[in-house]
């Protein structure tokens, strides 16, 4: 059985710790939800799993299918299954969708997919995200609508098959019967693949399509909860305090605004 | 389609209807090509620079004669190429200077408009990864003239770049337009691309731009296709050919532009 398994870790950024000791498995076949508040390490942790450069991993372990993933570059970690869909994917001019995706394709084969085999999978794929037919001709996410732009992951996601993926808040840019066609793929997927899934979203309502497994809540580079979906519908509903109350968790204190003026310079005098 | 081996040191031919040619050009010497297209000529011709150190090509475009010059150098040894053209009245001419190969290149190319509405669009699209030098002028000699200057480069490791591309716009050539777009993209940590612009306007009534880019392949990109399992060198060749391909919509034949695709193909995978 496929597992990535996340121990005690610590990442930092910049010289500034983000992630304070996570611990984290994820199966095959499970749908892992990640919330909690913004900014608290959420996409620094999928980050740190795909290998993001800037991030440092500065102790801990992360374990997939029992490799040390920290000891393999960002694309040998993709090879091997692991996938991000990332919450702003990138604009490449001049190369397109579908040179892209077979490079990707033919990086993980010994013999290079045949064309003919390759186009066919495409189009389904597109057609299933009901996305346009000309998508795998242009340039990739060039002048691509936010939407487009989530859904184009997923299409990468399904034609490129891992056996985790990481979803970073991919819903948010998709209006509501595009959030339902992403859902769906996505879901069946999971089911036809046993995709196991970890999935960064602020919102129940994606979450309620997904139906996800496991949830947890990262506060301040910790798991703080863990549970199922009661504990998604809880959030949606009581929002974060209770879990600052409950695990007696320090907010961040509001920074003190100080305004700053131009002093006597264009403010007119009473006479 | 006609295909000749130019391999004199001399060569001259005329042109005078409207057919299409493929001259390799292929003896380890220095060749000169001299080239008349006749009076309303409308010819395309492809030009291989296999394996000579030195190439000068002149040509003439007479009264409303067009040519599409698609020019590949695929040489086996450093080279110069010289370029020579002369443009009549109504002429028009799409020249294309494309090379992937790992050996250096100086080029000189010196264009003419001397006739009135005498029209010149001038590509290049260029892998550097040893030194390459261009040195382009185009120079309008009468009125409505127009040039047009595409100028693609992507810098490796080892390459050293320098372009310079001037229009220049006589006094007197008014309604005349000169426009420049040249943009360098480097993978390199420590070379840069040395490119100078010039726009030399003697004339009030004219139309003249030149935009340049030039930067460093963004980090970002590179780590996007790495996550999906693309090797940093395949991620190099894919943006390599995503920015220099494009000099092949020039091409007209699709079996030359077929051919020319593989060839550009498997230049870009031996040297990224």
């Amino acid at each position: 059985m496929s597992s990535l398994k996340i121990v005690d870790l610590h990442v930092q950024i910049q010289g500034k710790q983000i992630l304070k000791g996570v611990d984290l498995q994820v199966n095959e076949n499970e749908i892992h939800a990640l919330m909690g508040p913004n900014g608290n390490g959420k996409s620094t942790l999928l980050a740190a799993i795909m290998g993001n450069p800037k991030y440092t991993v500065t102790k801990g372990e992360i374990i997939f299918d029992g490799q040390n993933v920290l000891e393999m570059s960002v694309d040998q970690r993709a090879r091997a299954g692991l996938f991000l869909g990332m919450q702003y994917p990138q604009e490449i001019s001049g190369v397109t969708n579908s040179d892209f995706l077979r490079a990707a394709i033919n990086s993980r084969l010994e013999k290079p997919v045949s064309l003919f085999s390759f186009i066919k999978e495409m189009e389904k794929t597109i057609k299933d995200l009901e996305m346009k037919p000309d998508l795998a001709h242009r340039f990739l996410n060039e002048g691509f609508s936010g939407g487009e732009k989530k859904r184009n992951e997923i299409v990468q996601m399904k034609m490129l098959k891992p056996t985790i993926a990481m979803l970073d808040e991919i819903d948010s840019g998709l209006d509501v019967d595009a959030l339902k066609i992403v859902a769906n793929a996505v879901v069946d997927m999971q089911k036809t693949t046993n995709l196991g899934l970890l999935v960064v979203s602020h919102y129940e309502r994606f979450y309620q399509l997904l139906k996800p497994t496991h949830a947890h809540v990262l506060i301040d580079g910790k798991i703080v909860t863990s549970g199922g979906i009661e504990l998604v519908e809880k959030i949606d509903s009581d929002g974060y305090d209770w879990l600052y109350k409950q695990f007696n968790i320090e907010t961040i204190k509001k920074a003190v605004v100080v305004s700053n003026t131009l002093g006597s310079c264009a403010v007119s005098k009473k006479v | 389609m006609q295909r000749l081996k130019i391999d004199d040191i001399i060569y001259n031919s005329e042109i005078n209807s409207s057919e299409d040619y493929i001259f390799d050009v292929s003896d380890e010497k220095a060749i000169k090509l001299n080239l008349n297209l006749g009076n309303n000529v409308n010819s395309n011709l492809y030009i291989n620079l296999l394996n000579t150190n030195s190439f000068e090509f002149n040509f003439k475009l007479e009264t409303n004669s067009k040519m599409n010059i698609f020019m590949f150098n695929q040489n086996e040894c450093d080279t110069k190429v010289f370029i020579n053209a002369n443009m009549d009245t109504y002429s028009d001419l799409n020249l294309s200077f494309a090379e992937f190969n790992d050996k250096a290149i100086e080029v000189n190319c010196n264009v003419l408009l001397n006739g009135e509405y005498a029209t010149a669009c001038i590509n290049s699209a260029t892998l550097a990864n040893c030194n390459k030098k261009y040195t382009i002028n185009c120079t309008h000699h009468d009125k409505n003239t127009s040039s047009t200057f595409n100028n693609y480069a992507v810098l490796l490791e080892s390459g050293d770049l320098y372009i310079d591309a001037t229009g220049k716009i006589n006094a007197g050539c008014s309604g005349s337009k000169s426009h420049q777009t040249t943009k360098a993209l480097t993978f390199s940590q420590q070379k840069q691309a040395v490119i100078f612009p010039q726009l030399l306007i003697d004339e009030n009534d004219v139309e003249a731009s030149h935009a340049m880019t030039l930067g460093r392949i963004d980090d970002e990109q590179m780590y996007y296709l790495q996550t999906r399992g693309i090797s940093e060198k395949m991620a190099t060749e894919l943006i390599t050919i995503g920015y220099l391909m494009p000099i092949l919509e020039n091409i007209h034949d699709s079996s030359v532009k077929e051919q020319y695709q593989k060839i550009v193909e498997s230049c870009v995978n031996n040297i990224c």
